[in-house]
């Protein structure tokens, strides 16, 4: 290790000397070093009395080794900062480097071997203080414990299951950049996405979804894909796709929450990977337009959000009256579209139309994550005893709606001037929706 | 086609009843067509012989090309061409047949996500079997997929239909996985496959549905495709409730048609199931 620190070391300076730091004095110090030893490598520096040459020279290279000091100490301190996901004190790091820059008369080497045992030793405290099951997410906002729909799964998952571990905002460290979230450390492992996870509490004995019956959870598996395919493309293009939402509220969240200089990185780095999950996805060859595929893909959430609805009907969960996994998925998928304050949310204004999935997620909130007492779980009962009028009269609107949206599709694609009032919309829904309706099954 | 277009077509389509000589276009059987695609197909066959829509299969070696959203297979109706079992079964419905029609809401949603399912989790590790596991691309896929091609425009076309894939593989973070994983994951979908099904002779009970169709052409050609190993049929044959579903449907729809005539056999290059 430390010859090649040496060898850097003289790269350092040459640099150094390249910048206007020591001058000539620089290049007399690297000649003197390499003629010191005439058949001297890499593997020989440390034969090289680099301590008599450092006290027979000017003071000038004494000034670059300071510089030089003081950046490697900024160096380690950041790498620490990295690691450890903690923002030390930055009068504790103005202390470090100076205390170790006055030790630069002594020896470089000596200064840098200071910095590596402060920073493994302050890196072996923080491993000694390490909870014993700790998971990484991202912060909430909105009134929800988080604002990232893998993170909210995972939560929901561990409220629902009663385990116990201790949760870590990644906000405002360098992890916003270098951690996959949501993580879950436990006695030196890792494991990241929610699925793998949620096995993994699962193993531990910390299981939501020990009554269901084998088909139930065949279904889960079946839904959880459904999820998936159709609802998290247009997720990912509300938040992070679709200009309005993302210049007014993804991107000034994430930037606020993020750590300088990463809040200049960080939200442009999601939006470009969720761009490029849809585009690989979902456009196929006639459709390499993102606004065309955006068509499909809201039609699609709008649909899967549909049969999500068909599914829960009336009950408080998906399986019963107690929350499972698939309940977790379904939560981390809709709150965000809920309750964020998007600008412009087509998608958010059609799962406001979905009184029991609102109701769901809400019963959730309320129950789980407010510690609030049990009785208000009697709140939603009345709710539960819905009558059929209402249900149809649900179906009837989520029919027109549909239609609704098609025709406005349909008027976009023909009338491409902007001065053109879609007035006419109120008879159109009415006609085409019976003509669709007197079509032969 | 665009959200319009679609409508517009599916209004048209209406209007005409199913014609004589309705194509389905795919790959080349047996020098070209790969286990993904070859279920697909078999998947689109399958569910119009259960509507009792009669269909000639066409092999073109530039099938995918054809199409118009670059999938195979598709079908060439009258005037119209619909590619994919999706718009397949909406296209067919709009000319008044369906399969599904009997299901309620709660029925319908469930039929949706069991087949989300299996895109997800069976076509997805088929196509990472194929193109992301070096042994299998290079002995199998690549030579397969540029057959009908001459140097060099083979192995262009075979590296760029295997980066493709590849790049879509990272994007869902299907990359990262190993083999067994992906095995694994294949195993867990039967489960979930067998499981619903139970001892039903179908998924929904007594009449075959479009869910059906799929599940019985990714099964049926996973069970008869000669791959460099056979650990994925193996994890298929474990369960036999989908051994019998799969007996049951080709003894059904197939054997009878292939006594009347000769054409249309799910057998490809591959063999009879076990």
């Amino acid at each position: 290790m430390c010859p090649i620190l040496c060898h850097k070391l003289l790269l350092y300076f040459r640099a150094v000397s390249a910048l206007g730091g020591g001058g000539g004095s620089i290049k007399y110090v690297c000649e003197k070093i390499f003629r010191c030893n005439p058949h001297c490598n890499r593997k020989h520096f440390h034969n090289c009395n680099l301590t008599t040459h450092f006290f027979s020279i000017k003071s000038k290279v004494s000034v670059s080794c300071f510089h030089l000091c003081f950046l490697t100490n900024i160096c380690w301190v950041q790498v620490l900062s990295w690691r450890t996901g903690m923002l030390l004190d930055s009068c504790v790091c103005v202390c470090v480097c100076v205390c170790v820059c006055v030790c630069v008369c002594v020896c470089v080497c000596v200064c840098v071997c200071v910095c590596v045992c402060v920073c493994v030793c302050v890196s072996m405290v923080h491993t000694n203080m390490a909870e014993p099951m700790e998971l990484l997410c991202w912060g909430g906002d909105w009134d929800l414990p988080s604002v990232h729909t893998d993170s909210l799964i995972v939560l929901a998952y561990v409220k629902f299951s009663g385990a116990k571990l201790a949760v870590k905002s990644i906000d405002w460290t360098w992890r916003t950049i270098t951690a996959s979230v949501p993580q879950l450390h436990y006695e030196g492992s890792t494991v990241t996405e929610p699925t793998q996870i949620l096995n993994f509490l699962r193993k531990q004995r910390f299981n939501a979804d020990y009554e269901l019956t084998a088909k139930q959870g065949a279904d889960t598996m079946a839904y959880i894909a459904l999820l998936e395919e159709k609802l998290r493309p247009a997720l990912m293009h509300t938040f992070w796709v679709d200009a309005e939402n993302y210049a007014n509220l993804t991107r000034p969240w994430f930037t606020s929450h993020s750590p300088f200089p990463l809040n200049f990185f960080v939200p442009g780095r999601q939006a470009s990977l969720a761009l490029s999950r849809i585009l690989l996805t979902k456009a196929e060859s006639p459709l390499l337009n993102i606004t065309e595929v955006e068509g499909k893909i809201y039609s699609e959430a709008k649909e899967c959000l549909n049969l999500l609805s068909h599914r829960l009907g009336n009950f408080h969960f998906f399986f019963g009256d107690t929350p499972t996994s698939l309940d977790a998925f379904v939560f981390g998928h809709i709150a965000p579209l809920i309750k964020a304050p998007l600008p412009s949310g087509q998608l958010q204004k059609h799962l406001n139309q979905l009184d029991n999935l609102c109701q769901f997620c809400n019963t959730i909130l309320k129950n789980y994550f407010t510690d609030a007492p049990a009785e208000k779980r009697m709140d939603c009962s009345p709710t539960a005893t819905h009558d059929p009028v209402d249900a149809n009269l649900q179906k009837l609107t989520q029919l027109v709606n549909k239609e609704s949206n098609l025709i406005e599709k349909m008027d976009d694609n023909l009338r491409s001037s902007p001065q053109h009032r879609p007035h006419r919309h109120e008879t159109k829904p009415s006609a085409l929706a019976s003509e669709r309706i007197s079509t032969p099954p | 086609m665009s959200l319009a277009a679609e409508a517009f077509v599916s209004q048209i389509a209406a209007a005409e009843p199913w014609p004589e000589k309705a194509t389905l276009y795919q790959p080349l059987k047996e020098d070209q067509i790969l286990l993904s695609d070859s279920a697909s197909s078999l998947a689109v066959q399958t569910f119009l012989r259960m509507c009792g829509l009669p269909v000639q299969v066409s092999c073109c070696a530039n099938a995918e090309y054809m199409s118009p959203s670059g999938k195979v297979p598709f079908i060439h109706v009258g005037n119209q061409v619909v590619s994919e079992l999706g718009p397949i079964v909406q296209f067919i419905k709009a000319k008044g047949h369906s399969l599904s029609d009997g299901l309620d809401d709660v029925q319908r949603a469930e039929m949706k996500a069991y087949m989300e399912l299996v895109n997800n989790m069976l076509l997805t590790a088929e196509l990472y079997i194929q193109w992301c596991d070096d042994y299998t691309a290079t002995e199998i896929s690549r030579p397969r997929y540029s057959s009908p091609y001459s140097w060099p425009l083979n192995h262009i076309l075979a590296y760029q239909k295997q980066w493709e894939v590849q790049r879509k593989m990272n994007a869902i973070g299907w990359s990262g996985k190993s083999l067994e994983q992906v095995y694994e994951d294949v195993s867990q979908c039967c489960q979930a496959l067998s499981q619903r099904l139970g001892t039903q002779p179908y998924f929904f009970n007594k009449q075959p549905t479009e869910l059906d169709a799929l599940v019985f052409g990714h099964l049926f050609t996973i069970l008869t495709t000669q791959l460099t190993n056979d650990e994925l049929a193996e994890k298929v044959k474990s369960y036999t409730n989908l051994l019998s579903f799969c007996h049951r449907i080709e003894h059904t729809y197939f054997k009878e048609h292939d006594r009347e005539s000769q054409s249309g056999s799910p057998h490809h290059y591959k063999g009879s199931l076990p």
